[in-house]
């Protein structure tokens, strides 16, 4: 699977692309796009600082490791989603989720763009805002769709399967807490 | 859609914004710590009016002598502002708004004059704690000018008739030409303005108003004879006036400071609105020049601006 066409319809067409991706598992594809396009959202932040003038070196340190531990942080999201998924009778692999969600963080390439003209314009600040919120928005409805595709589910189907992960992902981490708070004590 | 388009959509995207990175980076340049002493230089060029053109830099109103004068104020540092003036004076208010402005800023404020701060121009410097202007400067022209032109003649050679319904008496009075009343209900409208030139020159200035009513003849000065005269305090360029800055400021080290540029967006608006004006200029012929002098007299202002600029 070509990366540079499925990015472009991850743009372009992002339903039949995420279904496409879903299907053919491009792992290794998608943890590259998904590493390098975390490293430039992570990296831009210091561009703008005074970390990448005195110590370029730990700049990238910091970033890479921003993104790999975002790396696990997917892989984590997209085995409670793949579980919960079971539970709504969804017909798609782990690997299949993970590389959908791999893939529509592609979006996120856009973020140091807007950055940039944030960096460069000074009075169109809330320009800069709502660029972002669209991306954010513009991930979201990806986000909807990896699962959506992935498992072959409608579109509630899928809202009501992201629902439920998030609501087990605070339930857990509260449970864990608590417990670990117990211990403590 | 070829796929060979596609891979060079997203090439170009991903180069695209590694340029961006690139840019951010270069754009940035962290401020040392510990700044202090600084001189911000203003720059005010052109005639004075109300209404500011957002597009162009080439005038001056007090909408965009504050945005800078605020600009100045919150920059790290600064502790004094040197403003370099170029310009033949405008329109009678915002040279009067422009004065108050700078009368109540915070800092000291250095004015620098360039080949020309006259009238409007010197009014709007009057106020500052010191003038600081070259010797080769054309000040003073403390005066006020208003241009009628009575255009009946020039509406019959070119066979245009008109008609004029008016309710008030002097409604068309800039429509023809001027009765012995009008003349005179407008020659006191003049003084008056003169007169609060004369004041506000007067009271930023130090002067009595019999000395500067002396200088107000409307005439120009050169920078010796304007210091001569106590109209400027010193003689020389923006680097004098950042020393002159410095002492009123008691900065021991002034350190002239450029303040950031105004955004890209809006330097570009205001390079593509200077290319119309180029290509306008480039094709206006002599008697488009003359039209156009006219049409202001049609529509006369009182101002405090040396005539023919």
């Amino acid at each position: 699977m070509e990366i540079g066409l499925a990015l472009f319809d991850v743009i372009f067409k992002p339903g039949a692309a995420l279904r496409r991706i879903s299907r053919n598992k491009p792992v290794s594809s998608a943890i590259l796009v998904f590493l390098l396009v975390s490293f430039m959202v992570s990296l831009t932040p210091f561009l703008a600082g005074d970390m990448i003038q005195t110590n370029p070196l730990l700049a990238v340190i910091l970033s890479f490791s921003a993104s790999m531990f975002r790396l696990v942080g997917v892989l984590i999201a997209s085995l409670f989603l793949f579980l919960v998924s079971r539970f709504f009778r969804g017909r798609g692999s782990l690997l299949g989720v993970f590389s959908a969600l791999g893939f529509a963080h592609f979006v996120f390439i856009l973020l140091p763009l807007v950055e940039f003209i944030g960096v460069m314009q000074g009075g169109l600040e809330f320009f800069v805002i709502w660029f972002r919120y669209i991306i954010f928005i513009w991930f979201a409805l990806l986000f909807v769709l990896s699962v959506r595709e992935s498992q072959g589910f409608t579109t509630l189907r899928a809202l009501i399967t992201i629902a439920a992960t998030f609501l087990l992902v605070v339930i857990l981490s509260g449970f864990v807490g608590f417990s670990f708070l117990a211990l403590l004590m | 859609m070829s796929s060979l388009f596609k891979k060079v959509f997203v090439i170009v995207l991903v180069l695209a914004v590694a340029g961006a990175m690139a840019g951010i980076y270069y754009q940035f340049r962290p401020e040392p710590e510990d700044v202090e002493g600084r001189v911000a230089q203003i720059r005010l060029n052109g005639p004075i009016q109300t209404a500011g053109s957002p597009f162009s830099d080439m005038m001056i109103s007090p909408a965009r002598v504050r945005e800078k004068l605020e600009r100045a104020e919150e920059a790290r540092g600064v502790e004094a502002v040197v403003i370099t003036v170029e310009s033949p004076g405008g329109a009678v208010a915002a040279s009067q708004e422009i004065n108050d402005m700078i009368a109540d800023f915070e800092l000291p404020v250095v004015m620098a004059m360039g080949d020309m701060a006259a009238s409007g121009g010197y009014y709007i410097s009057a106020s500052a704690d010191a003038i600081v202007a070259q010797p080769g400067t054309m000040t003073g022209s403390i005066g006020v000018i208003f241009t009628l032109f009575d255009p009946e003649e020039l509406l019959d050679n070119i066979g245009v008739e008109r008609e004029i319904i008016k309710s008030g008496e002097h409604k068309d009075m800039f429509s023809r030409a001027l009765d012995d009343e009008e003349r005179e209900k407008l020659q006191t409208m003049s003084d008056e303005a003169h007169r609060q030139f004369v004041e506000a020159v007067a009271e930023g200035r130090d002067l009595s108003e019999e000395e500067v009513r002396e200088l107000a003849t409307g005439e120009l000065y050169l920078g010796t004879q304007a210091y001569e005269l106590g109209m400027v305090d010193e003689l020389g360029g923006r680097s004098q006036a950042v020393e002159v800055a410095g002492e009123i400021a008691g900065i021991e080290d002034p350190v002239s400071y450029d303040l950031p540029e105004p955004p890209i967006y809006r330097r570009l608006l205001g390079f593509s609105s200077r290319v119309v004006e180029l290509i306008r200029g480039q094709r206006m012929d002599y008697e488009l020049e003359i039209l156009r002098r006219v049409e202001s007299g049609l529509s006369p202002v009182l101002e405090y601006k040396v005539p023919g600029y």
